[in-house]
């Protein structure tokens, strides 16, 4: 009996640490999803699409930001000149703005910064009526942020956000963390655009 | 008429003797850089080498007539035309092509490589701006010598240039000078200036060949804002996203631009608007271009070394990191080289039905860590049936 007693002893000590290991395995493979220098906010919203996206400024980030959701199979449809009469009757549940400027790019695009602010206004207008939750983003990083068109950019796209997916190099005078904690949305802060890919599953539940 | 006195018509032979004095040295050195030729080994991988009017007839017997170099895999798949020498003061952009065509292998496809694009340019430097005739690259077995250029062809080659270049065929008026910058040219027509059938005759190359990405290789200075940098047609921005996200991620930051949609003579505007190829750009950094350089000389060519644009950099002028170690060919060269073949990896994920494979091409890490040396060919130990002059 008592070998049993032992016996039975070591077997749910066995039992015990194997579902340690197990638990700690989990939670670690869990945590290894999570890119490096990522943070992520525990009061993140449940999105899904179809998803609008276009630029403010005409920097390129869209292109980006387009692809890796259509590599997570969410339905996007990206626009450099989207217009708020493209959101009418489409069904799109999100809309992305994606901040910082090209100057080569806007001024051969025969725009400017005034011109896109105020499509990101009647953007966001109509994105309101619509009940649209509005992401801003910058996954292009410290090249975004080199002058006073990328600051107006990021302004404008950030007063209006409901939620900033950034990357984190750019937040090194915590303008983007300001803006959140004023506005009281989430924030979330990547290492790397391709890191984007993870934060854009955990907001469509497609990770 | 009166006769010059004895002493006035010794001073006229004496200021006569003195602009000889200066002008045949100085002749001398622009006619030894105009004609050196440049030897180019032909790697494993090259199977043929035409010239730039096989496919254009009325570029022949110009400067510009250029080696085309060809790598066929004699395994159908895609094609891809690089070109080095857009602007010749831009040595990477050339150098990235001398090493595709000394060590590249292909295995799927073809590739077609011009290092020199517009040869005319690299016959000719500013010398106003102290600007070196010829760079060097150490190797084992000695130095391989090359043509310093401009950004501009040869005044000898095309001239007179107009009050106004009236850019064809959108119409848009640009600087005169740029009738000879090959990057101001595209889609060129067969009986323009040299620049402008130089870029035709390429538009007929990669029509011809059917091209299905087409990369030119370039610098910048620091101070301007495209740089480091894939700029891409509208057709290639797919590409170059994920080329971008994929090299700042494994190897060094690396951003993208949209070709100007307006913007007319661009290569990655009018190749991708005139041709069914993607067109891409690649843009690394090059101190020596920027304004506010120092002395100005083979060492900062290749080294990248300047106090006065680290100054820059500190007042925040610039759009691109400089340190005490410079941006050296060797970091230029390899982030060149590792753009194209991340841009190629790409390409096949987007079009598997026609894949370009190779093996050979130097990436950063290799090439900064043995130098570019290391990957240029001793023509001694080739014969001469390898060996070829650009």
């Amino acid at each position: 009996m008592a070998t049993n007693g032992i016996f039975s002893i070591v077997k749910k000590g066995t039992a015990l640490v194997a579902a340690a290991v197990l638990v700690l395995l989990a939670s670690h493979v869990a945590l290894a999803q999570v890119p490096a220098g990522m943070d992520i906010p525990a009061n993140l919203p449940k999105l899904e699409g179809p998803v609008a996206i276009t630029t403010i400024g005409q920097a390129p980030g869209l292109v980006q930001v387009g692809l890796l959701l259509k590599q997570l199979k969410v339905d996007v449809y990206s626009d450099d000149f989207l217009e708020a009469k493209d959101l009418v009757g489409k069904g799109y549940k999100v809309l992305i703005l994606n901040m910082g400027t090209s100057l080569k790019g806007m001024g051969a695009a025969g725009v400017d910064l005034d011109s896109e602010i105020a499509r990101c206004d009647q953007l966001v207008a109509e994105a309101r009526k619509q009940g649209m939750f509005i992401i801003g983003a910058q996954i292009e990083g410290l090249k975004r942020r080199t002058d006073e068109y990328d600051e107006r950019s990021n302004k404008a796209v950030t007063a209006v956000a409901d939620l900033l997916l950034i990357r984190s190099e750019i937040d090194h005078d915590s303008f983007f963390t300001n803006v959140a904690k004023q506005r009281n949305i989430p924030i979330i802060r990547t290492k790397e655009a391709l890191d984007f890919k993870y934060a854009l599953g955990v907001l469509f539940g497609v990770n | 008429m009166a006769q010059p006195k004895r002493s006035q018509l010794t001073i006229r032979l004496v200021v006569v003797a003195l602009w000889l004095a200066l002008v045949i040295p100085g002749g001398i050195q622009l006619a030894a850089h105009r004609n050196y030729k440049e030897t180019i080994v032909l790697g494993p991988g090259v199977t043929e080498v035409r010239k730039l009017s096989d496919w254009a007839p009325y570029i022949e017997g110009t400067t510009n007539d250029c080696n085309i170099y060809v790598l066929d895999s004699g395994v159908p798949g895609g094609t891809m035309l690089v070109i080095g020498g857009t602007h010749p003061e831009e040595p990477a952009g050339v150098l990235s092509a001398v090493t595709i065509v000394e060590n590249v292998v292909p295995k799927v496809g073809k590739i077609l490589v011009a290092v020199r694009a517009n040869k005319s340019a690299s016959t000719v430097t500013r010398p106003g701006d102290a600007y070196p005739q010829f760079y060097t690259i150490p190797t084992d077995f000695g130095d391989r010598k090359f043509r310093m250029g401009d950004r501009w062809s040869n005044p000898l080659d095309s001239w007179p240039d107009p009050e106004v270049y009236v850019h064809y065929p959108s119409g848009q008026m640009l600087a005169y000078m740029d009738v000879r910058n090959l990057n101001r040219t595209w889609p060129g027509r067969p009986d323009g200036m040299l620049t402008e059938r130089t870029t035709r005759a390429f538009i007929d190359l990669i029509n011809a060949e059917n091209v299905d990405i087409f990369i030119d290789n370039h610098e910048a200075e620091l101070e301007y804002s495209v740089i480091s940098t894939i700029v891409a047609h509208q057709d290639a921005a797919d590409i170059a996203a994920m080329a971008s996200m994929m090299l700042s991620a494994m190897e060094f930051p690396m951003g993208m631009e949209y070709s100007p949609l307006l913007l007319h003579g661009l290569s990655h505007r009018e190749v991708g608007d005139h041709t069914d190829a993607l067109a891409l750009e690649i843009e690394v950094p090059e101190p020596f271009l920027d304004r506010v350089r120092g002395i100005t000389d083979e060492a900062l060519l290749l080294e990248g070394k300047d106090e006065f644009v680290m100054r820059a950099g500190k007042a925040g002028l610039l759009y691109e990191k400089i340190d005490e170690n410079g941006w050296h060919i060797d970091e230029r060269v390899g982030r060149t080289n590792s753009t194209i073949k991340m841009i190629v990896e790409m390409y096949n994920e987007f079009y598997p039905d026609r894949q370009i494979q190779f093996e050979g091409l130097p990436t950063r890490d290799e090439v900064v860590a043995y130098g570019v040396g290391r990957y240029l060919l001793n023509p001694a130990q080739v014969g001469a049936n390898r060996v070829v002059q650009d």
